[in-house]
């Protein structure tokens, strides 16, 4: 079933921290982890889904992946027992000495490669793709509309999302 | 036009160390627009690396033409043989090209940054990432691989704030424009035009632009 809010842990620092953090929150809700710690998600799976009582969700950012490391986490999200993926372009910042930014894809291609596995059947028909709406003015909508016409599952929204999408929309809100 | 930075000077003194003639080449277009390689800066340089024999200075209409560099360098070719080594007030495409045709060592004056539009002297700006797969005809004229930081071909993204870029929040997103320039010109259905991901082929170094014999 598809969720209609999630809660989102943006960073996994540390697997004992994250069990803490979570073991104090309500649970039953659908939980987006994202990538922006030190821990990859994928390695902190297994031990979240036995102390976890809702669906867990992978936030897919585009940044830092070129297209064949994205399918990788696609199919291996899928494997691991999450329930589907939020993909998003990922925040860009800017520092010196900073690594080489690196935007294979974007949030719309990520969709047609994601869909594209459901169709060959390499990740389940039943996992979730849903993306991250751009959020703003009319170009943002248009677009959002286009992720939901196009396969996605939700379009996920930080506030209040467009009446016109609100039956394919899910709030998100950090814990 | 290529856009080019003048290296640090004291750089320039290090690298021409070993040298004792040197010859100082200039290039008269990008460089000289650039006010990095033109006859005033080719002078400065003369004068930067007084220390040193400087045996020939010289302009080229387009050093990265190597018929052109060809043809001016015959035109010192005296001077071209004594010299040590050549100072280059030129991109790295016209410094390789002055390196292939002269055979002698090459110091690179300059750093080269993009391929620019200029709005008047002193105002570079890019607008092209030379990607090999132009989206231009369905962007209302704007490159978001270029202008979007992200370079993303089918936004905005969820960063967008507003309609202001998150990573530059003094600018518009450019999907945001793009979007406003698309509806003002009757053709909003372009907006939503899906942009396959970029064929990597197109921009895989070196590349080579080879005209078929017929």
């Amino acid at each position: 079933m598809k969720p209609v809010a999630f809660l989102y842990l943006p960073a996994v620092d540390d697997t004992g921290q994250c069990l803490e953090r979570l073991s104090v929150t309500e649970q039953g809700t659908a939980l987006v982890l994202g990538e922006y710690g030190l821990l990859n998600p994928l390695a902190i799976m297994h031990e979240l889904k036995s102390s976890w009582e809702g669906d867990i969700y992978l936030e897919l950012t585009a940044a830092g992946k070129n297209r064949d490391l994205i399918k990788s986490y696609l199919v291996s999200a899928a494997q691991s027992g999450f329930a589907g993926v939020v993909l998003a372009s990922g925040l860009f910042t800017i520092a010196p000495g900073m690594g080489k930014p690196v935007f294979d894809l974007d949030p719309a291609q990520m969709l047609k490669l994601a869909l594209d596995l459901k169709t060959k059947a390499v990740i389940p028909e039943n996992f979730i793709i849903a993306v991250r709406a751009p959020e703003g003015g009319e170009a943002a909508l248009a677009r959002a509309r286009f992720f939901l016409e196009n396969g996605a599952d939700l379009a996920v929204y930080k506030n209040a999302p467009p009446e016109a999408l609100k039956d394919h929309a899910a709030l998100i809100r950090n814990i | 036009m290529i856009v080019t930075r003048k290296k640090d000077p004291l750089v320039i003194k290090e690298l021409t160390k070993p040298f004792k003639k040197l010859i100082i080449v200039g290039c008269s277009e990008c460089a000289a627009v650039c006010q990095t390689g033109g006859s005033e800066q080719v002078k400065e340089m003369a004068a930067l690396l007084a220390g040193h024999e400087i045996t020939a200075t010289i302009s080229i209409e387009s050093p990265c033409d190597k018929r052109v560099s060809a043809r001016d360098f015959r035109r010192i070719e005296e001077e071209l043989a004594a010299a040590d080594a050549l100072v280059v007030l030129a991109c790295g495409s016209g410094a390789q090209a002055v390196s292939e045709v002269t055979e002698k060592p090459v110091i690179t004056a300059l750093d080269t940054r993009f391929l620019g539009m200029v709005e008047r002297l002193g105002r570079f700006y890019e607008r092209c990432s030379q990607c090999g797969n132009c989206i231009l005809n369905d962007t209302a004229a704007l490159c978001p691989i270029t202008l979007c930081p992200r370079g993303i071909r089918n936004g905005p993204c969820e960063c967008i704030d507003g309609t202001r870029c998150d990573v530059y929040p003094d600018r518009d997103c450019v999907w945001h424009t793009i979007y406003e320039k698309l509806k003002q010109s009757g053709r909003p259905d372009l907006y939503t035009l899906f942009h396959e991901p970029t064929d990597w082929l197109q921009s895989h170094t070196p590349r080579e632009e080879l005209w078929e014999k017929k």
